[in-house]
């Protein structure tokens, strides 16, 4: 649906600065709608966005786990894929009111390879408009494992 | 920065050319059909907010203000919310009630742009520091043109209306022939922010009047432009489709083909109009009548095509409101004491008298005469109306009047709302057409869609 509504590179050229970048990850993300691997020169053709720009913004998407990206080798050449972080399922708005504007999601991603479960960090800005600031993603077979590493990290810290 | 918000429509039922259904907006939740009344002053706002928390008024969840008078009307009770608070060690006590107010009821707010044409609000708008720093640039201008008095009446007035004409073409045209358009993007997007500053629910774009199709070109590229504007971190839902239509494309049938196909073919879920001065009952306007069928016909059709993911808003809808609502419009809003008109208000000459009392099965507001002379017969017999329920004599319905009368108002709307609920669900929404021929405004029962036959 979005790409409908595309802007020329004048149009884009002239936003705000906080509205281009949230305008470009958008349009970015909207790519990986459909459910296949992306090349950046694919994202570049597709959105008619400068390279650097999609590459600033595919890693800041694979920082926050929205998307992941895989690298291949083929002898001394290498090619990286982006693709959709797996099917989301589960998603959980936490509820609890957390100090300061943050809060978190969970939900879990099903991919053939493993499940794991992602928790995505969010701040809410004065307005309520949510953006994603960090993510963590862990599989499920380590998961308690990692909750009890937690768990004993966090009483140590918080007793002192 | 705006807020996206998923809207969906569940639970729906059609009859014919009326549909009710839940419509939720984030977390809000408002039925298919509700009534938005306007409000414009702190008094007004305070009469609804009290209607509201002590009434049942389920078809009454949506509030509408113009942008420039936010600070009369919302942005008090938000600051109120949070900050009344009563703060002991470990306890923190929030105005609750006004939180669940703002939380509940879904806010709708129009940048009013109109006003910079339709000159009863153009000081309003040049004025208040929440209207973009651009629009109230250009609604002096507009202001300054005017002379203090018209000396030569008849000559100077069409002087002035084609210098004002040419000024306010003149700013549009200027904003959309930019290529990079970034003065009409930092506009679009300074209301929608300034919408969202107030808890807007639904984003309107800043839209200029159509009375043309050079204006509807400019209408489509704003509406565009603020549809890329609207965050994606949730879906693009509450950002709308808004047009404001002059009443003379209402005689123009190649417009209104133009508009319908426009309507068709964008991509929000929200679709609002806004026709100046809607006056379809009066005598002689056949071909205007013909053509609102037409449209209504049209909205009826698209939420068909669009599998029920579109919903119709009309503001200012004026004594249309009920044919509105029971012809395809699912939100409909008029200001809460019913009067529209967008020209300056001049009370009665008559001193002394009540007016303005809605009679709700002659869908009309009776004047002073008529007040007086249902009192003398028994008083008013308005159940559930607790307006109507303190009024035993003329003089106890003159205390507070101006309070009452827009309280039965809102509760009048709110009671024919559920009457055509009622009609909805029975599948007897003929009786609409019904109602409206045994009302005052008997000639809107034209312009209901698919009731042909009956």
């Amino acid at each position: 649906m979005r790409q409908k509504n595309i802007l020329s590179r004048e149009e884009i050229n002239a936003m705000r600065p906080i509205d281009r970048e949230r305008y470009v990850q958008d349009i970015i993300l909207d790519v990986f709608e459909q459910s296949k691997p992306w090349t950046i020169r694919e994202i570049v053709l597709k959105t008619g966005l400068a390279r650097p720009t999609v590459t600033k913004h595919l890693h800041r998407l694979v920082d926050t786990q929205q998307i992941v990206s895989e690298t291949k080798k083929f002898g001394s050449f290498s090619v990286t894929n982006y693709k959709k972080t797996g099917i989301i399922e589960n998603r959980k708005e936490l509820q609890q009111k957390f100090s300061g504007t943050w809060n978190y999601t969970f939900f879990t991603i099903d991919t053939e390879e493993d499940h794991s479960i992602c928790i995505q960090q969010k701040e809410k800005d004065e307005l309520g408009a949510e953006k994603v600031k960090g993510a963590i993603v862990v599989n499920f077979d380590d998961f308690e494992l990692f909750i009890k590493e937690l768990h004993t990290y966090a009483a140590k810290v918080i007793q002192k | 920065m705006m807020k996206a918000q998923k809207v969906s429509i569940r639970n729906v039922k059609w009859d014919r050319p009326a549909r009710k259904a839940i419509i939720t907006i984030g977390n809000k939740e408002l039925l298919n059909l509700s009534f938005g009344p306007s409000v414009s002053t702190e008094g007004e706002m305070e009469v609804y907010k009290n209607l509201v928390g002590t009434e049942t008024l389920d078809h009454v969840h949506v509030v509408v203000t113009k942008l420039f008078s936010v600070n009369k009307t919302i942005k008090p009770l938000i600051e109120k919310a949070s900050n009344a608070a009563i703060d002991s060690d470990n306890y923190t006590m929030k105005n609750t009630y006004l939180t669940n107010f703002l939380e509940s009821v879904t806010i709708i707010i129009d940048p009013a742009t109109d006003s910079l044409e339709y000159e009863a609000h153009t000081k309003e708008l040049s004025t208040s520091e929440d209207v973009p720093f651009e629009l109230r640039k250009i609604a002096k201008k507009i202001l300054k043109i005017k002379p203090l008095k018209f000396k030569k009446k008849k000559e100077e007035r069409k002087k002035y209306r084609l210098k004002k004409k040419e000024t306010y073409e003149g700013y549009w045209r200027a904003l959309l022939a930019e290529p990079n358009k970034r003065k009409l993007q930092k506009l679009i997007s300074d209301t929608l922010d300034a919408e969202s500053k107030s808890n807007a629910d639904v984003g309107l774009p800043p839209v200029p009047v159509i009375d043309s199709l050079e204006k509807l070109e400019w209408t489509k590229e704003i509406n565009r432009i603020a549809l890329a504007y609207w965050p994606k971190n949730g879906p693009q839902d509450n950002c709308a489709t808004y047009l404001i239509i002059a009443p003379e494309v209402l005689s123009d049938e190649f417009l209104v083909d133009q508009i319908i196909e426009y309507i068709g073919s964008v991509d929000s879920k929200f679709i609002v109009f806004k026709f100046k001065n809607l006056e379809l009952d009066t005598r002689g306007k056949v071909d205007e009548k013909e053509f609102f069928k037409k449209l209504l016909n049209a909205i009826v059709q698209i939420k068909h095509e669009k599998k029920d993911e579109r919903v119709f808003v009309l503001l200012e809808a004026g004594l249309q409101f009920y044919a509105a609502a029971a012809g395809g419009f699912d939100i409909v809003s008029t200001s809460i004491s019913g009067h529209d008109g967008d020209w300056i208000f001049r009370p009665s000459e008559r001193t002394d008298t009540i007016n303005g009392w809605f009679d709700m099965e002659k869908l009309f507001f009776r004047n002073d005469r008529f007040i007086r002379k249902k009192l003398e017969n028994g008083g008013f017999r308005h159940k559930d109306c607790p307006a109507c329920k303190g009024i035993t004599d003329y003089a106890s319905a003159k205390r507070d009047w101006h309070d009452k009368k827009r309280i039965h108002y809102v509760v009048c709307v709110n009671q024919l709302l559920t009457r055509l609920y009622g009609y909805i669900d029975q599948q007897k929404i003929e009786l609409a057409k019904s109602d409206l021929a045994r009302s005052e405004v008997s000639n809107l029962k034209h312009i209901l869609p698919l009731l042909d036959h009956i």
